[in-house]
């Protein structure tokens, strides 16, 4: 599938968290995708072996419809959001933790820059 | 750090007074009490240390105030159980800061005998519309 720079500009354009944008293809033949938040600019891990990192996400109603790299769709987002080139990748699973007590610690008096006995006072 | 020592009741009873004062390590597996606290769960020098913990003692056989491993539990059962606010303190303190490294999901476990009301207190923060992060509830089959 063939990309112009005109594609890459009108990404530019609405780098800045544009409200109600829409991208156009460059094709005549692009495919249209509606999404409640469209993700621009990212580097975005896909976990698929030698393929480069995708550049484009859609969500909607809190779903990832589309990871890719935008290429012959026309998207039409209520938000935009550029991610300047940050990486992005599923969340991480902690497998043992314990949840409640740490917040406890969080909500508690914190020792760990007392060097001396008499410092947390 | 505190030139090898591991801290003394005397080091906060004059400060800390009358209120108890429990001071968990960050590892969880040892505590300071101060003797408010000792005193209140009943801890002195005739207390035996349970399995597996012990109440440190001086050299006149009276408690330093340290206590470790399932020594704290003594202490711990004392504590009054948690306003539904400071639970749900707790919880949002815990969920920020592991949203904050990027966990979206945590398998949850309890830390000690005392701690039976995580599954309660997981689904108090999800009727108030708290949870952002997911959660598998690992809940000791006598506190379901």
């Amino acid at each position: 599938m063939k990309i112009t720079a005109a594609f890459f500009i009108v990404l530019s354009l609405i780098a800045n968290s544009a409200k109600s944008e829409t991208i156009n293809s460059p094709s005549g033949t692009a495919s249209e995708l509606v999404a409640d938040i469209l993700y621009v600019n990212g580097g975005i891990w896909t976990g698929i072996k030698g393929v480069a990192d995708a550049s484009v996400m859609a969500v909607t109603d809190g779903v990832i419809t589309y990871v890719g790299d935008g290429k012959g769709l026309n998207f039409t987002a209520s938000e935009t959001v550029s991610l300047d080139g940050h990486f992005i990748m599923p969340g991480f699973i902690d497998n043992h933790v314990h949840f409640f007590e740490g917040g406890y610690g969080l909500a508690s008096v914190d020792l760990r820059n007392a060097h001396q006995p008499t410092d947390g006072f | 750090m505190w030139e090898g020592k591991l801290p003394h009741k005397d080091w906060i009873d004059k400060q800390t007074a009358d209120p108890p004062v429990f001071v968990i390590r960050l590892d969880g597996h040892m505590a300071l009490a101060n003797s408010a606290a000792l005193k209140l769960a009943g801890i002195n020098a005739a207390t035996i240390s349970p399995s597996g913990g012990e109440i440190m003692l001086d050299a006149a056989g009276q408690p330093t105030g340290i206590l470790k491993g399932n020594a704290l539990n003594l202490v711990l059962q004392v504590i009054p159980k948690p306003s539904d606010e400071e639970v749900l303190q707790a919880f949002e303190l815990a969920q920020n800061h592991a949203l904050s490294l990027g966990l979206t999901k945590v398998h949850a476990v309890t830390a000690n005998p005392t701690e039976t009301s995580m599954l309660d207190d997981f689904r108090l923060a999800h009727r108030r519309g708290k949870m952002k992060i997911r959660v598998l509830v690992y809940t000791p089959i006598e506190h379901w």
